[in-house]
C-alpha cells in the first residue's frame, strides 16, 4: 500500500486541483458532502484496509483541495472496490465512487495509472475488447457450436476517444 | 416470441464460451428471441477504461446503445459490469447538456444517441419478461436439495437509483430464480460483500474473499451461484489463490446461473463446460441419474 | 367639481435631497381641481397631520393627496387624519415620491419631474374616487379546534376560559394525541400523562367546550366570522352516557389485534379503551376488528354472529345499530392542530427495522419506557424478553436526508434521544448507552444542560458519525457506524437499537383540502409569514398550532397554541369584523354568465347567483362577488372579457385617468 502523507501538515487549499476536478463529468459532487460518515460503516475497502482507504476522508480532502495527497503515484484511490455501497448510504447524493473515478481520470492524464490498468486500456484501444482475440479462443467457441469472435470496427470507435480541437481544455 | 438485442461483452464470449452457449440454449427454451448486435465493442468496462476518461467512456458506451436503437430493440447483458456501464450511460445521458456533448462525438461517426433502448441484465430480463413460473415449467430435472449460496456482486443492484432492479439490502430475484429450479437458496452471513476485483491492492480482496467464503462454508452450500463473469473469475481462479494463501479449503465451486438453468432444463453435465473450471460443481452429478425425460 | 388638497412631504432629506419639493408644490397649484398645495418636513408627525386636518376644514376639501412615502407605511395614518376632519377616509390618496422616486433616481431634475407626474396622476385618480364604508361582517361567537392533542387542548381551554364556546373535534376515541404516549418529557422529566391528564379532564368538564371525539371534519364552507362546519361523528357502538368503563366487555371479546396506542407493541381487543386515562372514559367498538363486520355487512352490523360484549355489558351500553351522525356547527374561527406522525424513511430496513424485533423507533421505545406501556415500564428486548445491556441510539433517521427521507431537521430528536438514554440508565443502571449523532441541537431553555447531564452524569457515549447498517447476528445487533472525529469506523454489538425517526404531519392533505389552506411540499401547513405571522394562515380566520405547522417540542407547541387562541379571540371579541371595502362589483345586467372570473379568483369570493323572474322561473345565472371574501386583487376585473366587473377604490375610470394624466416629461414640466 502507498505511504500516506502526514496528517498533521497544515492544509493549503489547491484551487487549481478543485477547478480541474470540477471540469470532469460528475467531478464536483463532493460539495454536497457534510461529512456524516454514512459511507464509511460498511465500505469494504475501509474495513479491509484498516482505515487506510476512507471515502469520507477522501471527500474531505477533495473539499479542502488537497490535490497533492490524492493525485500522486500510488494514490489510495485505486483501492476503491467500486461496489457503490457508499452511494446507497449517502443522504446527499455525493456519489463518492464517481468523484473518485473523476480523480482517476486526472491520475491517468498524468500517467499515474497502475500498470495493470494501462495494459487493459491498451488492449481495448487496439482491439476493442479487454480480452484480445486469438485462434485458441475461436477453437473453444467452436466446441460449443459458437461462431468465431466477430471483429470490432476500431477505426470507427477510435474516433470517439480524443477530444476534438473545439472541445476545450484536455480532460 | 419476445425479441431482444444481446450485448455479449468481452469476458463471456472470449473466456467463458460455455456460459454463452448456456444463455442461448436457455433463452430459446424460454421463448426469447436473441438478436446479435453487429459491431459491438467492449461496453467499455466500468473499472479501467472509465478511469482513463469518462467522456470517452460515455461516448463508446452510447455507441453500443445506438446499435440496439437502430434495430428498435431493448438490450440484455450477461455481465454485471456491462449492465453497470450501459445503465449508467442511459441514466447520465438523460441530462441534455451531457447528451449533447456525447452526441457531438458520435456525430464524428454518423451516429446519434436517442435513449430509446432499455438495458437489463439477463436475470432481470428473465424475471420481468418470462416470469418465475415459466422458468419453473421449463425445468425437467428439479435440483431438489441442492444448496445454492448466491453471490449477487455489486453492480446488478447498486447504485439502486440507476439500476432499479431490486432492494440492494434485501434482494430476492436470484433466490426466486434458484427456487424455480427446485433448488434451495441459502444466504450466507457475508452475502453482501464485494468480490474486490476492481481493487488495486490485493490484500483487500484477499481477506474479503476469505471472510466471504468462510460464511459460505458455514452454510454448507453445494455451489455458489454467480451472475457476473468477473466475480466468477474471482471465485474460481481467485478461490484457488485464497485457499493457498490462507491454507484453507473452501471447496465451493462457482456456477454461472444460466449454466445451472441449462442443466436443470436437461442439458447433460459434460456439455456445459464445467470441466474447464478450477472448482467443478460435482454436486450436480447426482442429478445426472435423473433421466432427462 | 372636486376641491383637492395636495400635501408634499420632505421626509427630512429622504425626499428633499433628490426632489425639489417647492417645484412640486408650485406645480400642484395648477392642477385642475387643486385648491390647496403645501409642504411640510414630516407630514406623518402630529403637527404634520394637524396641518392636513386644518386644511381640510379651512378649505372645505373633499379630496386629499399626500405626496410622501409608500402607502404601505402611512396610508392608515393619513386616512385616519382625514376621517378625523370629517372626510371619508377612502377619499385620501398617497402619491409615493420616496420609494418610487427620490430613493431610486439620481438626477434631481428628472426626479422632480417624475414626482410632479406622480402627483398629478394621483390627483386625477382620487377625483374619480367615491366615498366608501368598510364592510361589516357579523362574527359567529364560537370557535372550532381540529385536533385534541396538547396543542388543540391548550387552544380550546384558552378560548373557553375566556368565555367563548368552543367545538373541539378529535378523530381518535380519546383526546391527548402523541403527548399522551410519552413516558417522561424533557428537560424536566415530568411524567407526561401526569401533566397532560389534568388538562384533558378540564376539557371534558368545561362548560364552554363541546367535545366530539371519534369524529372527523367532513366539510367546511363560508368565510372568516361565518364558517359552517359539518362534522361526522363515527359510531362507537357504545352509548357513552351508559358506559361505566368497567371493562367486562373486553374480557369476553374474542378478537385481539395490535394496540395502536402502544405502537403495536401490545394487543387490544376489538372493543377497547385506548389507555386507562382516556378522555372521554368510554369504550369504543372498532368496526374494522369486530367479528361481525367480516360477515358481509356494508355498513353497521346487519348480521350479528358474536354478541358477547352486549351480553356481558351490565348497563346495556352496547348498541350495534348505532349510525354515524352528521352534525353542523356555525363558527367564527378555526384552529388547526392536527399533529404529527413518525417516518423512518428508506434507510429503515438496512438499519434493521422490521428485520429484527429489537430495532425500534422513538415512539415505540417511549411506550416501552412508559409505566402504562406494553412492558409496564421495564426495558426488555421484544425478541426474547431479556433486559438489554448495550443499547445504541441513532439520530437523524429519515431527517436531514434528502436521499432517503426528508431534508429538514425534526428538531426534537436530539433532545428525546438524550432523554431515552437517561431513562434507560435510570431503569437499567448497569446498561451502556451509545448515541450516534451528526450534530446536537439543544437550543431550548435548559436543553444544553440536559444533554450534558446524559453525557456526564450517566456516561452516555456520544459518537459523531452515521450508521451504515445494522445486521442481526447470533441474537445481537451488529451496528456498523463511524466516528468521524476519530476518523475510524466503529462497530458495536448491541442488544437493542433505537432509531430517532423524522416528524411528518399527520394530515395527508385531507384537512388542507377541506379548509383550503396551503401546505408545503412536506404537508406542513403554511403560515402567513414565517417570521411575523407564524400562527395565521393566508385564509382569514384559520389559525395553526403545534406540529401540524412544523416540527417542534412541547413548550413551543403550547406557546403557539395560546397564540392561535389569542388570534381566534381577537376575532371573536368583536361584534362585527371590518373588511376593506375595496372589493369588486359585478354588473349583473350585463354579465353573460361565463364564470371565467369564478375560475381565476384566488379567494373563492365569486359565487353563482340565479336571476329569477317574478314567478320564480330561472332566467339566467350571473356572477356575484362576495364583499366579505373579496380581497380586492382585481384579477376578475381583467379576466372579464366584457369588463362588467369593476373594483371599488380602483375602478377602471380611476386607472385610465391616472394613466392619461401621466403624459411625457417635458409636457408636464411646461404646464
Amino acid at each position: 500500500m502507498a505511504s500516506q502523507p502526514d496528517k498533521n501538515d497544515v492544509v493549503r487549499v489547491d484551487f487549481a486541483f478543485k477547478r480541474e476536478l470540477a471540469e470532469k463529468v460528475e467531478g464536483d459532487l463532493a460539495s454536497y458532502c457534510y461529512q456524516c460518515g454514512a459511507c464509511v460503516g460498511d465500505c469494504p475497502a475501509t474495513t479491509y484496509s484498516d482505515g487506510a482507504f476512507n471515502p469520507r476522508e477522501i471527500m474531505l480532502m477533495v473539499l479542502y483541495g488537497l490535490g497533492d495527497e490524492l493525485i500522486r503515484e500510488g494514490s489510495i484511490l485505486w483501492d476503491c472496490t467500486n461496489c457503490y455501497t457508499c452511494h446507497e448510504r449517502c443522504p446527499q447524493q455525493v456519489k463518492p465512487v464517481e468523484v473518485i473515478i473523476s480523480m482517476k481520470n486526472m491520475l491517468s492524464d498524468r500517467g499515474f495509472a497502475p500498470t495493470s490498468a494501462e495494459k487493459v486500456i491498451k488492449t481495448f484501444e487496439e482491439t476493442g475488447r479487454t480480452v484480445p482475440p486469438n485462434p485458441a479462443i475461436d477453437k473453444q467457441r467452436a466446441k460449443f457450436g459458437l461462431p468465431p469472435l466477430p471483429p470490432v470496427p476500431m477505426e470507427e470507435i477510435s474516433k470517439l476517444f480524443e477530444p476534438a480541437n473545439d472541445e476545450g481544455s484536455p480532460e | 416470441m419476445k425479441k431482444f438485442a444481446f450485448f455479449p461483452g468481452c469476458l463471456i464470449p472470449a473466456r467463458h464460451p460455455a456460459m454463452e452457449f448456456a444463455i442461448r440454449a436457455t433463452l430459446e427454451k424460454l421463448e426469447i428471441e436473441i438478436v446479435d448486435l453487429e459491431g459491438a465493442s467492449c461496453c467499455p468496462d466500468p473499472i479501467y477504461f472509465k478511469s482513463k476518461d469518462k467522456l470517452s467512456w460515455l461516448a463508446v458506451a452510447a455507441r453500443n446503445l445506438t446499435l440496439a436503437e437502430d434495430l428498435g430493440l431493448d438490450i440484455f447483458t450477461n455481465c454485471s459490469g456491462c449492465t453497470a456501464t450501459l445503465s449508467e450511460t442511459y441514466h447520465l445521458l438523460q441530462d441534455e447538456e451531457l447528451r449533447d456533448q456525447v452526441n457531438q462525438r458520435l456525430a464524428r461517426v454518423d451516429r446519434e444517441y436517442r435513449g430509446t433502448s432499455r438495458i437489463r441484465h439477463i436475470a432481470t430480463l428473465v424475471r420481468d419478461e418470462v416470469g418465475y413460473e415459466k422458468v419453473q415449467e421449463s425445468v425437467v430435472r428439479p435440483l431438489e436439495g441442492l444448496k445454492v449460496a448466491i453471490h449477487y456482486g455489486c453492480h446488478l443492484l447498486k447504485p439502486s437509483r440507476i439500476m432499479q432492479v431490486d432492494n440492494p439490502d434485501n434482494p430476492e430475484v436470484m433466490e426466486k430464480l434458484v427456487e424455480a429450479l427446485g433448488a434451495s437458496p441459502v444466504r450466507h452471513r457475508n452475502w453482501y460483500l464485494c468480490c474486490g476485483k476492481a481493487c488495486q491492492d490485493e490484500s483487500i480482496p484477499n481477506q474479503m474473499m476469505h471472510d466471504l467464503l468462510e460464511t459460505v462454508n458455514d452454510e454448507e452450500a453445494d455451489i455458489l451461484g454467480m451472475i457476473c463473469p468477473t466475480c466468477f473469475g474471482q471465485f474460481d481462479h481467485g478461490q484457488m489463490k485464497i485457499a493457498k494463501l490462507f491454507e484453507e479449503d473452501f471447496s465451493t465451486p462457482p456456477v454461472y446461473y444460466f449454466q445451472l438453468l441449462a442443466f436443470a432444463q436437461g442439458v447433460p453435465y459434460e456439455n456445459l463446460g464445467f470441466e474447464r473450471q478450477r472448482f467443478k460443481p460435482k454436486a450436480l452429478q447426482r442429478f445426472e441419474e435423473v433421466a432427462a425425460g | 367639481m372636486s376641491r383637492v388638497g395636495v400635501f408634499v412631504c420632505h421626509c427630512g432629506e429622504n425626499i428633499a435631497r433628490n426632489v425639489k419639493v417647492q417645484e412640486v408644490v408650485e406645480f400642484s397649484r395648477d392642477i385642475p381641481g387643486a385648491v390647496v398645495s403645501a409642504d411640510y418636513p414630516y407630514l406623518c408627525s402630529a403637527p404634520g397631520q394637524q396641518m392636513v386636518i386644518d386644511a381640510i376644514e379651512e378649505h372645505d376639501l373633499d379630496r386629499v393627496v399626500v405626496a410622501a412615502c409608500s402607502p404601505q407605511l402611512h396610508e392608515p395614518t393619513f386616512r385616519a387624519a382625514a376621517a378625523q376632519a370629517g372626510l371619508n377616509p377612502y377619499l385620501c390618496e398617497m402619491a409615493n415620491i420616496r420609494e418610487h422616486c427620490s430613493w431610486v433616481h439620481r438626477d434631481a431634475e428628472q426626479a422632480s419631474a417624475k414626482a410632479c407626474q406622480t402627483v398629478v396622476a394621483a390627483v386625477e385618480r382620487i377625483k374619480r374616487a367615491r366615498p366608501l364604508d368598510p364592510i361589516e361582517v357579523p362574527v359567529t361567537k364560537r370557535a372550532l379546534v381540529i385536533g385534541a392533542g396538547v396543542a388543540g387542548i391548550r387552544t380550546a381551554l384558552d378560548m373557553a376560559n375566556a368565555g367563548h364556546p368552543v367545538v373541539l373535534v378529535e378523530r381518535q376515541p380519546s383526546i391527548g394525541g402523541n403527548m399522551s404516549r410519552l413516558s417522561e418529557t424533557f428537560p424536566t422529566l415530568d411524567c407526561s400523562q401526569c401533566i397532560l391528564t389534568p388538562l384533558m379532564v378540564q376539557v371534558s368538564r368545561h362548560p364552554n367546550i363541546e367535545l366530539m371525539t371519534y369524529s372527523e371534519v367532513e366539510e367546511v364552507s363560508g368565510y372568516v366570522g361565518n364558517f359552517t362546519v359539518r362534522i361526522r361523528k363515527k359510531p362507537s357502538f357504545v352509548r357513552a352516557e351508559d358506559c361505566t368503563a368497567c371493562a367486562d366487555c373486553v374480557d369476553v371479546c374474542p378478537e385481539p389485534g395490535g394496540n395502536e396506542f402502544d405502537m403495536a407493541l401490545s394487543s387490544r381487543k376489538a372493543i377497547y379503551i385506548p389507555f386507562p386515562q382516556a378522555v372521554p372514559s368510554v369504550y369504543t367498538l372498532d368496526p374494522d376488528r369486530c367479528l361481525n363486520a367480516k360477515l358481509d355487512s356494508p355498513t353497521g352490523f346487519r348480521v350479528l354472529a358474536c354478541v358477547k360484549c352486549e351480553e356481558a355489558c351490565q348497563p346495556n351500553a352496547i348498541d350495534f345499530d348505532m349510525q354515524p351522525e352528521i352534525v353542523e356547527r356555525e363558527v367564527g374561527t378555526i384552529a388547526v392542530a392536527t399533529g404529527f406522525d413518525l417516518q423512518l424513511g428508506d434507510q429503515a430496513v438496512q438499519l434493521g427495522y422490521r428485520r429484527s424485533l429489537d430495532v425500534m423507533d422513538g415512539l415505540e421505545f417511549e411506550r416501552m419506557l412508559s409505566a402504562s406501556g406494553p412492558t409496564g415500564g421495564e426495558v426488555r428486548r421484544p425478541s426474547d424478553g431479556k433486559v438489554p445491556k448495550d443499547v445504541v441510539f441513532i439520530q437523524c433517521v429519515g431527517s436531514r436526508d434528502p436521499e432517503h427521507g426528508v431534508p429538514y431537521c425534526s428538531r426534537i430528536c436530539c433532545m428525546y434521544t438524550a432523554k431515552h438514554a437517561l431513562l434507560l440508565k435510570h431503569k437499567v443502571p448497569d446498561s451502556r448507552a451509545f448515541v450516534f449523532y451528526m450534530d446536537i441541537r439543544a437550543g431550548g431553555k435548559g436543553y444544553e444542560e440536559f444533554v450534558h447531564r446524559a453525557m456526564e452524569e450517566e456516561r452516555v457515549m456520544y459518537i459523531r458519525g452515521r450508521v451504515s447498517q445494522v445486521i442481526e447476528e447470533d441474537g445481537k445487533l451488529k451496528v456498523l457506524g463511524v466516528d468521524t472525529l476519530a476518523g475510524r469506523p466503529v462497530e458495536i454489538d448491541a442488544d437493542m437499537v433505537v432509531l430517532a425517526a423524522a416528524m411528518e404531519p399527520a394530515d395527508r392533505g385531507e384537512i388542507a383540502g377541506k379548509l383550503r389552506i396551503a401546505a408545503d411540499a412536506h404537508g406542513f401547513f403554511k403560515e402567513a409569514h414565517p417570521k411575523l405571522r407564524p400562527v395565521e394562515t393566508l385564509t382569514a380566520g384559520i389559525f395553526l398550532a403545534g406540529t401540524a405547522q412544523a416540527p417542534k417540542d412541547i413548550p413551543d407547541t403550547v406557546s403557539q397554541a395560546s397564540a392561535a387562541a389569542s388570534k381566534g379571540m381577537e376575532l371573536l371579541s368583536q361584534e362585527f369584523l371590518q373588511r376593506d371595502p375595496s372589493t369588486t362589483h359585478v354588473n349583473d345586467a350585463l354579465c353573460a354568465g361565463c364564470f371565467e372570473c369564478l375560475q381565476v379568483c384566488p379567494y373563492q369570493a365569486i359565487e353563482r347567483r340565479e336571476i329569477l323572474d317574478s314567478e320564480g322561473v330561472l332566467l339566467r345565472e350571473v356572477a356575484w362577488s362576495n364583499p366579505a371574501m373579496c380581497e380586492g386583487c382585481g384579477l376578475c376585473t381583467v379576466t372579464c372579457r366584457g369588463g362588467y366587473i369593476d373594483l371599488e377604490g380602483d375602478s377602471d375610470e380611476q386607472v385610465f385617468a391616472q394613466l392619461g394624466a401621466l403624459g411625457p416629461l417635458p409636457e408636464v414640466l411646461e404646464r
